[in-house]
């Protein structure tokens, strides 16, 4: 049968494909950026279990629930779980990172102003997944 | 023709800056750490206007042409099939 | 082609038919009914979110087994089985043929889409329809997993014989009553395996 020329479509598939390619090259980018931890964080390890979370600093203090933070400082949380997926979530600051039993899981940021923001959980983990909630008190800087 | 070029100039502004402030980027001494909320939140929001423009053009040829090709458009022509049994 | 039908048509005469228009109806009525189904489940959820505090749900176990069975009932069965019908009452009109290629597995895929639903709505489980482990492996109320996984089973292999069906109903598509190349879309949509 005659075959008719089909360069439109063939220019859509180049736009398209163009497309995707710088998406994920602008992807690509934002994730080398935000994963570039600071050579001078301080690691905080956060542990997350049925139904709360619990934070323990390099001096070796331990909280449970609240995360005191000081500004303008950077903190690398290393994530751990005991039981089943959860996800450390300090929505203010876009902080997202799951909470996966067996591995330990990183991710950092460094708060920039004085005051209190909610962490929850963003993982469905059962019963009290829904009010497992923390506390983040960022603190003006001692140094 | 006006209509491109504000596209274009959109799609500049989506790419170009971008890559320009990148030059600028983020050390890693302290007060200069990079904002992750800025750049994640920028992505996004260029993102969600790539997709609604791409989705404007896309539905914007569809109709087009839909109402282009309708049965009663003064230019229609019958399809091949008109006469034949199913 | 017209086919000789009683007026009122009998019931079992719809329910045993293994004619692409008949199975293709069916699957619009089971999936519409499941989308008022999971629909209800949904304005609970939006009912009981409406103000802080618990308003209609009494405790959590149940609402977050009203919003997994929510989100399956309205991913398997409703939008596959709708797509599943939009494809079986239009492909064989579109390749122009007289029904699917395997009409009787037709209807067999269908026939397994009420013991499916049923299965995952006597269940009613709680580890959301993405069903992660490790909380679905521990996740507690009686057989709900176990329902739901078999319930999902069925609904998969459903599936599967309904894209058989469209893949070899296309591929056989006649090409002298039939240009592929000039042809809707949708067989490009329905080629791609449910």
């Amino acid at each position: 049968m005659s075959e008719h020329s089909n360069w439109p479509e063939w220019i859509y598939v180049g736009v398209v494909i163009a497309l995707m390619c710088w998406v994920g090259a602008e992807a690509w980018q934002a994730e080398r950026l935000v994963e570039h931890v600071p050579a001078d964080a301080e690691i905080i390890k956060v542990t997350g279990q049925q139904w709360f979370w619990t934070f323990e600093y390099e001096d070796g203090t331990k909280t449970i629930g609240d995360l005191y933070v000081e500004s303008g400082k950077a903190y690398k949380f290393e994530i751990h779980s005991k039981d089943v997926i959860h996800s450390f979530n300090i929505h203010d600051y876009v902080v997202l990172m799951d909470a996966v039993p067996g591995r330990v899981t990183t991710v950092w940021f460094a708060p920039v102003e004085v005051g209190t923001h909610d962490i929850q959980c963003r993982e469905y983990c059962g019963l009290i997944h829904y009010n497992m909630r923390g506390t983040l008190h960022v603190e003006e800087a001692s140094t | 023709m006006k209509g491109i070029l504000g596209l274009f100039l959109v799609l500049a502004a989506l790419v170009v800056v971008p890559a320009v402030d990148l030059a600028f980027a983020a050390g890693d001494e302290p007060g200069e750490y990079l904002d992750r909320r800025v750049v994640i939140w920028n992505l996004f929001f260029r993102m969600m206007t790539v997709a609604f423009v791409v989705g404007a053009v896309v539905s914007g040829t569809i109709i087009w042409q839909v109402w282009r090709f309708r049965e009663s458009h003064p230019k229609a022509k019958p399809t091949p099939y008109e006469g034949t049994d199913w | 082609m017209v086919l000789e039908l009683e007026k009122p048509r009998p019931i079992w005469q719809i329910m045993f038919s293994t004619h692409h228009t008949d199975v293709g109806l069916l699957y619009l009525i089971t999936s519409i009914g499941f989308l008022f189904l999971g629909g209800a489940l949904a304005l609970i959820i939006r009912a009981e979110l409406f103000l802080p505090g618990a308003q209609i749900i009494g405790d959590a176990m149940t609402f977050n087994r009203i919003f997994t069975v929510h989100g399956t009932t309205l991913i398997f069965l409703f939008i596959l089985p709708f797509a599943s019908s939009v494809g079986n009452y239009f492909v064989p009109i579109m390749v122009r043929y007289k029904d699917m290629a395997y009409p009787k597995l037709n209807a067999i895929a269908f026939w397994m889409i009420p013991p499916g639903g049923a299965l995952i709505w006597l269940g009613f489980a709680d580890f959301t329809w993405y069903a992660t482990p490790p909380y679905s492996i521990i996740s507690a109320p009686g057989p709900a997993a176990d329902m739901w996984i078999f319930g999902l089973k069925i609904l998969g292999i459903s599936s599967v014989l309904g894209a058989i069906n469209f893949i070899v109903t296309i591929s056989n598509a006649n090409t002298q009553t039939c240009q592929l190349d000039k042809s809707h879309c949708w067989l490009g949509l329905s080629y791609h395996p449910l």
